[in-house]
């Protein structure tokens, strides 16, 4: 039996680390809204990442902006090729490892494992006050982590660290204090 | 291809998600056994005279068949094979998300497009052996399939005979022969590979490519055409020369008028009646209006590829199959496995140097070298299990590869070139990955989901110490042919590819004997819903190192023919 869907919810959008701003596109119909996610905050909470800040919506009415916007991380695609270098004050060593030394190289890796994709959920958004015709109440994040500038690069490596230290297989919480303190300071910077 | 509206309404014979070898195939056996099919595609419908660019060349474009800068990392950065030409019959990774842990990475190439992956693949198509549907009688690891080459060689005839499978037929009784058109001549070097590998005591055969370089009258029906060696497969074939399922079995499918076709239609999850627990249809959403949809079937084949068929079977919990559909023996989602490449070696060869070029790569084709480790006591290794085999060849290729071997720059740099541009050798490694428990996938336990609201998988694959094992091997075996050849500059490879990046990602809904072991019968029927079959690359029990696409439409043809007569008997 055909059925109907009441209402058009966006599920997921995608987007990129571009400075410290996770910025992407909504496709209403033919039109394209530009939206940028700032987060200003990234603390741990329930034993989870979390960011804090503002989501806003371009388009041809202006731009409209909701602030105190919560993006929980929810998990992550592993990068392929090299891991993003590491800045002044960290060593490679923080970042988790692709292989032991008992098991083999790959040709598209190098030794450490980083964080190519991470995904959040967000909190509630109101579409209306967006000006997005959607549903946005439990919409996921992509942001695709392919650095192209300075602070992005090295948001990308203290993502990673951070990921590893709360939810990988060997937790670290002085690392993970540590990379949230990075993530602060960057997005801050 | 015009086919009939689907009806939510009508109950169908037959209900097949995805149209790429196997659901293609799928769909052309019952169709053909007078079954009303209804044929659901993930992604949109293709019109081969405006997609397909097997004519263009990448100095056609300003970007050289490499795409817009930033567009491979941004968009589609897993689809590593898709090209500027190719990149409309890959996915979007941007709405396709799937997770691994940082350290695990898995590469996962995926086509969501009417033909699926037959429209880029790589063609080869080798029978397996008893040597590896009996591997674990062999060598003690793991458990063997639950069928026979005996059993499964009829079906590997006519898969043959359909599809169009250029070879030789070489004698070789773990590689064993089929119905072949004539098979693709080697290359000069490639001759003097062959030599240098049998003084070794190891073979060298040509490559079996569904490609047509006879054309018979199954193929001519349908319009399809022997290949030109134009050498742009992956960029698809609109001549119908590679084989592919919108050149030859939907257009077979379609001719019985019981086809009907529904693109853009993304199965969410299999829906079960209550009373019985068999499967009554499908839940859709459809991928542009993001309509949702239900269709009922007597029969459901899950024919989505790999990981997509067994991420659907995860998603389709419910009272009856609450771990998902197929899932009594926990076992849905394990013994994952994808063969390894990267390993090899490559040179030139002195005595080519310098020559007049010719088209040496519109064949697309090249050698192989099959399995000659574990194939008895004498063969047997003493540090892995299994074994490999060699692709590679020696061929003058429309862009000059070997420049990047040669240093400096101006007219001497340009002179280099062009001399060793007619010379080059390459072997890599096309090898076995063991099947083990812990390699898997799961529903995302996070939530995460695409950009329809589907959760997604989370992957958690890595290479064991047989694997590394073997590419040592293989590495040191690929460097002693180039050398006993008379290779120069030899480069040895020793790093594998990461897992999922040969794109013959296997198993994770395997067939068995036992449905305490496996997900499926030995007819690719679920132990827990006798009416869903699972017919593509999840059924395998294991890779061997041969590539799977001829074994994909051999068990489809026969598990068609299985439901086939299970209907008539009122089994299903």
């Amino acid at each position: 039996m055909f059925t109907q869907t009441q209402k058009r919810k966006l599920h997921s959008v995608h987007s990129l680390l571009i400075g410290r701003e996770f910025s992407g596109e909504i496709e209403v119909g033919r039109t394209k809204l530009k939206f940028a996610y700032s987060p200003s905050v990234a603390a741990l909470t329930n034993g989870r990442i979390e960011l804090t800040g503002g989501f806003s919506v371009k388009s041809a009415a202006g731009v409209k902006k909701v602030a105190a916007v919560k993006a929980t991380l929810l998990s992550t695609q592993g990068g392929i090729q090299s891991a993003p270098p590491a800045p002044a004050g960290a060593t490679d060593s923080m970042l988790g490892a692709v292989h032991s030394s008992n098991l083999p190289a790959t040709d598209a890796t190098g030794s450490r494992g980083y964080a190519g994709v991470i995904y959040f959920k967000l909190s509630a958004l109101d579409g209306a006050k967006l000006g997005v015709p959607f549903d946005l109440s439990a919409l996921q994040l992509n942001v695709r982590l392919n650095p192209i500038d300075e602070t992005a690069r090295n948001l990308q490596f203290w993502f990673s660290v951070a990921v590893n230290a709360v939810h990988g297989e060997d937790s670290n919480q002085n690392l993970a204090s540590q990379s949230l303190n990075e993530i602060n300071k960057l997005l801050n910077a | 291809m015009q086919t009939r509206q689907a009806s939510g309404r009508k109950i169908y014979d037959a209900i097949i998600i995805g149209s790429g070898a196997s659901g293609g195939m799928a769909a052309k056996e019952l169709t053909e056994r007078g079954f009303e099919v209804l044929l659901l595609e993930a992604g949109p419908p293709i019109d081969p005279k405006r997609e397909f660019t097997m004519n263009k060349f990448g100095y056609e474009s300003m970007y050289r068949g490499f795409g817009p800068t930033g567009w491979k990392q941004n968009e589609q950065w897993q689809q590593d094979t898709a090209g500027e030409f190719s990149r409309h019959f890959y996915i979007k990774d941007t709405e396709h998300p799937f997770t691994t842990d940082p350290g695990k990475p898995f590469l996962w190439v995926r086509a969501r497009i009417l033909g699926g992956k037959t429209l880029h693949w790589g063609r080869l198509s080798w029978r397996l052996s008893d040597l590896d549907f009996k591997a674990a009688s062999h060598d003690g690891f793991d458990m063997d399939w639950p069928i026979s080459y005996k059993e499964i060689e009829p079906y590997y005839d006519k898969a043959e005979e359909w599809v169009g499978v250029a070879g030789n037929k070489d004698g070789l009784w773990w590689q064993p022969d089929g119905k072949f058109l004539p098979p693709i001549p080697l290359t000069c070097g490639e001759q003097k590979l062959k030599t240098a590998t049998e003084k070794l005591g190891w073979k060298l055969i040509q490559p079996r490519l569904a490609m047509l370089t006879a054309v018979k009258p199954q193929h001519r029906k349908y319009g399809r055409a022997q290949c030109h060696y134009c050498g742009s497969c992956g960029n698809g074939c609109s001549v119908g020369a590679m084989f592919n399922s919108i050149s030859s079995t939907l257009p077979a499918a379609n001719e019985t008028k019981r086809l009907t076709l529904r693109t853009n239609s993304i199965v969410r999850h299999i829906t079960i009646d209550t009373n019985t627990g068999k499967a009554k249809g499908v839940a859709v959403v459809d991928r542009l209006t993001h309509q949702e949809l239900e269709f009922s079937g007597k029969v459901i084949i899950v024919a989505g590829s790999t990981l997509e068929s067994t991420r659907l079977l995860l998603n389709s919990k419910s009272r009856q199959h609450p771990n998902g559909l197929g899932n009594s023996s926990g076992v849905l989602g394990h013994y994952l496995v994808d063969h390894f490449g990267g390993t090899g070696a490559s040179g030139v060869m002195p005595m080519l140097a310098g020559r007049e070029p010719v088209n040496e790569d519109g064949k697309s084709s090249g050698i192989f070298v099959p399995r000659f480790r574990n194939l008895d006591t004498k063969t047997k290794h003493p540090k892995f299990l299994r074994g490999y085999g060699f692709e590679g060849g020696s061929a003058i290729g429309a862009f000059p590869g070997v420049a990047r071997r040669i240093e400096g720059f101006g007219s001497e740099f340009k002179k280099q070139t062009r001399r060793w541009w007619t010379a080059p050798v390459g072997l890599t490694t096309r090898a076995a990955m063991l099947s083990r428990f812990e390699n898997f996938v799961e529903i995302d336990p996070d939530g995460v989901v695409d950009a329809w609201g589907i959760p997604v998988l989370k992957i958690h694959i890595q290479h064991s110490d047989n694997e590394r094992e073997m590419g040592r091997d293989a590495s040191a075996s690929a460097a002693e042919i180039l050398k006993q050849a008379g290779a120069e500059q030899i480069t040895v490879s020793e790093n594998l590819t990461v897992p999922g990046r040969i794109i013959h990602e296997l198993g994770t809904a395997r067939m068995g004997d036992d449905p305490t072991k496996s997900v499926l019968n030995k007819f690719n029927q679920v132990w827990d819903a006798k009416n869903v079959f699972v017919t593509d690359g999840a059924a395998f029990v294991g890779s061997a190192n041969q590539n799977p696409t001829l074994t994909i439409l051999a068990l489809t043809i026969r598990a068609c023919e299985y439901l086939t007569e299970e209907m008539k008997r009122n089994n299903l």
